[in-house]
């Protein structure tokens, strides 16, 4: 890392010489990646190329083949690591916002408060009306997601994941599955979010919102990590030559 | 017509008491059915292979054979293996294992229609997998799976009468017992008929009020029913 | 939408079996005992009048049976009907110079269907009771009855009368004159309840719930009793006849002109030792 105040502190997420293949398809071919707190890291690149895969590994719904990953001080690909208690750390956003269509926004964002960090009714009922109010939709809490909108129904999962007060913040694409015209109030809040220091790993087409938001763009391909950089960097001075970018 | 209201007034005690023993045995087998059908059907998608296996063999001999076989098998084929049920007891668990197939069978269908990214996203934030099937996913699939458990309740009063076979005094039974004796057996299951019928009636409003009232948009009818 | 088609669902049906209760014929309906004392005379219907012409116009006597009963009546392995009452109708439909066609049924809808016309004659081990000759005609006795008391192999049961039986629980076929007996004498006077007795589709099952203990007892024609209790392992408690009155008879449709020539035909067989025979054939004594 050039960034020397974030050299001394640790990362929240180090991921070491990844490899996963589905059957005979490599998807990861040995990545390396660390984030440190605050920092917003947006992977770029072709479908296909192993950054949803890469995602899903940090918080365990992909485990990798080989290779070691490191939330904060705990190796999570240790032997005997609880995949739950993990996943309790990670927030994820889906493409798909994958909302509990039997519950309302509400017990959507409280349910995970209540089942998983026992927290009682009525603290988690306040909590979560919180987290909806972070979003901008707490006037929506009692709709159910089929009367939602898609943009306030990705908001919704994002209040959700925001309610276990995660670590970190995982989106997998989370505009792809939008009208064009609804992505804006998606990508502002997680602006917001960015602004207001939330450590956050992107996967995202939007490279407008990865100029302006992240601190370190990661462009991938083919299972490799070829470029990393800035923003500015990346975007106005990519290098010709892609190779292996270490860290 | 005189006649005839003498006849219903000589009939109806009898039929009656043979509408309780169906409503009985009908409550008691779906019930039974739930008991069984509810961890079946979970094991059936849950389960690891070898339980699914055994699960499999067990809904498909109930609904792979007449009904009529296997109460005759569990009533008077059991005892000559030394294991003797009264007749109510073969009753209750031959109607009720078989309906736990049939319920077994309709809410595995109902799991799996549950789309596979509401388990992701009940992992992702932490859930354990019975967490998930507990809190998401059964409780959705519970409300797809009631209107298929509606028939299967209504399908149940009329199954139930099988058991008149075993000798057991049902509507059926009621019913074969006045024929005889009245020598009218058209009347008799015309009027047996009315009897079920009705009995099938309040059984499909009373279902229909609760799905209505489990209902959720989105999942069970299209939102705009339920107005955003 | 769907509440207004239930409701007319329901009128329709109600509809249908109020209209078939006015089309029947006057009596067939309610038939209990005492409430009609007119007879046979208040029920002929006029259909069988010429039943003989129609039979020998057809060339086919359809006699109904429910072949559950040997030895009177049952079917053997190549799917024949076989047994004493099979003889016997076909012997008298030789007589007659006409076929013989057997219909197997229930048999609590053989008095139905002969009423119907779909068949021409019952011979079904038939008892001549007082409530069946409202019903239908009977032809002259062709074998007296008794009854048996059937109990468990190693039954310790002693039934020295019929009355011995009350109190214990008992099954019979539904709709045979040994139900009613049941009902009659040991329930209606209180020495069984109601719910010691049990009525059975088939009498082997009947037998099936003694042999496994779920009865104590069963009361049924005692010459089917003798092969029911051999294949399963029963034991004939009591021989008697004090349980039924008359013999066995032929029913015909009321009114029918085939009864005086069955009965002619019965007589003669009885004469001329045709009906010894027939008995020997199948082992009844």
């Amino acid at each position: 890392m050039t960034n020397s105040e974030a050299a001394k502190t640790q990362p929240i997420v180090r991921l070491e010489d990844i490899y996963k293949a589905f059957g005979v398809t490599e998807v990861l071919k040995g990545v390396s990646l660390s984030l440190m707190p605050q920092e917003v890291v947006v992977l770029v690149g072709p479908s296909g190329t192993g950054k949803s895969t890469l995602l899903r590994c940090v918080n365990l719904l992909s485990r990798p083949d080989k290779g070691r990953i490191w939330l904060e001080e705990l190796e999570i690909t240790a032997p005997g690591v609880n995949e739950d208690k993990v996943r309790q750390r990670v927030g994820m956003v889906f493409q798909e916002f994958n909302l509990f269509t039997h519950l309302t926004a509400l017990e959507n964002v409280m349910i995970g408060m209540t089942k998983v960090l026992k927290m009682d009714k009525r603290a988690a009922h306040a909590k979560a009306l919180e987290e909806l109010e972070r979003v901008g939709l707490a006037n929506r809490a009692d709709h159910y997601p089929a009367q939602l909108s898609g943009g306030q129904k990705q908001r919704v999962a994002i209040a959700r994941a925001l309610g276990m007060d995660p670590h970190v913040m995982l989106f997998d694409e989370p505009t792809s599955a939008l009208d064009p015209e609804l992505t804006g109030e998606v990508l502002a809040v997680m602006q917001k979010l960015a602004f207001e220091g939330m450590t956050m790993m992107v996967v995202s087409h939007e490279m407008g919102f990865a100029r302006e938001v992240a601190d370190r763009v990661v462009f991938m391909e083919g299972g490799y990590i070829v470029e990393a950089g800035p923003p500015e960097q990346m975007f106005d001075h990519p290098q010709v030559d892609r190779t292996r970018v270490s860290q | 017509m005189n006649d005839f209201l003498m006849f219903l007034q000589d009939v109806i005690p009898s039929l009656l008491k043979g509408t309780v023993i169906t409503l009985e045995i009908a409550g008691v087998s779906l019930l039974l059915g739930v008991v069984v059908g509810l961890p079946v059907g979970l094991g059936r998608v849950y389960g690891p292979t070898w339980l699914k296996r055994v699960l499999g063999i067990y809904t498909t001999f109930f609904q792979g054979t007449p009904l009529l076989i296997q109460l005759f098998f569990v009533y008077y084929g059991l005892p000559a293996a030394g294991i003797t049920f009264d007749r109510f007891t073969a009753a209750f668990l031959t109607l009720g294992l078989n309906s736990g197939a049939y319920q077994a069978e309709y809410l595995r269908g109902a799991l799996q229609s549950v789309s596979e990214g509401q388990m992701t996203a009940a992992r992702a934030i932490g859930m354990s997998k019975w967490q998930a099937i507990r809190a998401i996913i059964l409780p959705q699939a519970l409300r797809l799976v009631l209107p298929a458990w509606s028939n299967e309740a209504i399908s149940m009063l009329k199954y139930t009468a099988v058991v008149y076979l075993i000798a057991v005094p049902d509507l059926m039974g009621q019913a074969k017992i006045l024929s005889s004796k009245y020598f009218a057996p058209i009347q008799i299951y015309l009027i047996v008929a009315v009897f079920y019928l009705v009995l099938v009636g309040i059984t499909y409003f009373v279902l229909r009020a609760v799905e209505k009232r489990a209902g959720i948009p989105g999942l069970t009818y299209s939102p705009e029913h339920g107005g955003a | 939408m769907k509440k207004v088609s239930g409701v007319l669902i329901l009128l329709v049906v109600t509809a249908m079996v109020l209209g078939a209760c006015t089309a029947v014929q006057p009596g067939a309906v309610p038939a209990a005992p005492a409430a009609t004392t007119s007879g046979d005379e208040a029920v002929a219907p006029a259909a069988s009048d010429g039943q003989m012409a129609k039979v020998k116009a057809a060339g086919k006597l359809v006699a109904g049976t429910s072949a559950d009963y040997p030895p009177y009546e049952s079917v053997d392995a190549d799917g024949k009907f076989v047994g004493y009452d099979m003889d016997l109708i076909r012997a008298i439909g030789e007589k007659l110079g006409v076929e013989v066609e057997i219909q197997d049924m229930p048999f609590d809808s053989l008095i139905a269907a002969v009423q119907q016309g779909k068949i021409d004659v019952i011979i079904a081990a038939m008892q001549a009771t007082p409530e069946r000759d409202e019903q239908v005609d009977f032809t002259i006795e062709y074998r007296p009855t008794k009854d048996a008391f059937l109990g468990k192999g190693d039954s310790t049961l002693t039934i020295a009368k019929p009355e011995d039986a009350g109190g214990k629980t008992i099954g019979a076929q539904t709709g045979t004159v040994q139900e009613k007996w049941i009902q009659d004498n040991l329930v209606a006077t209180g020495l069984t309840s109601a719910d010691q007795v049990s009525s059975y589709e088939r009498a082997d099952q009947a037998a099936l719930d003694v042999a496994s203990g779920r009865i104590e007892l069963m009361l049924i024609d005692a010459e089917p009793a003798i092969s029911l209790a051999e294949n399963n392992g029963l034991k004939v408690l009591l021989l008697t006849s004090d349980t039924t009155k008359g013999g066995k008879s032929i029913a015909l449709p009321n009114g029918s002109d085939l009864k005086a020539e069955i009965d002619k035909i019965i007589a003669e067989f009885q004469a001329d030792g045709t009906i010894q025979k027939i008995q020997e054939a199948n082992g009844l004594p």
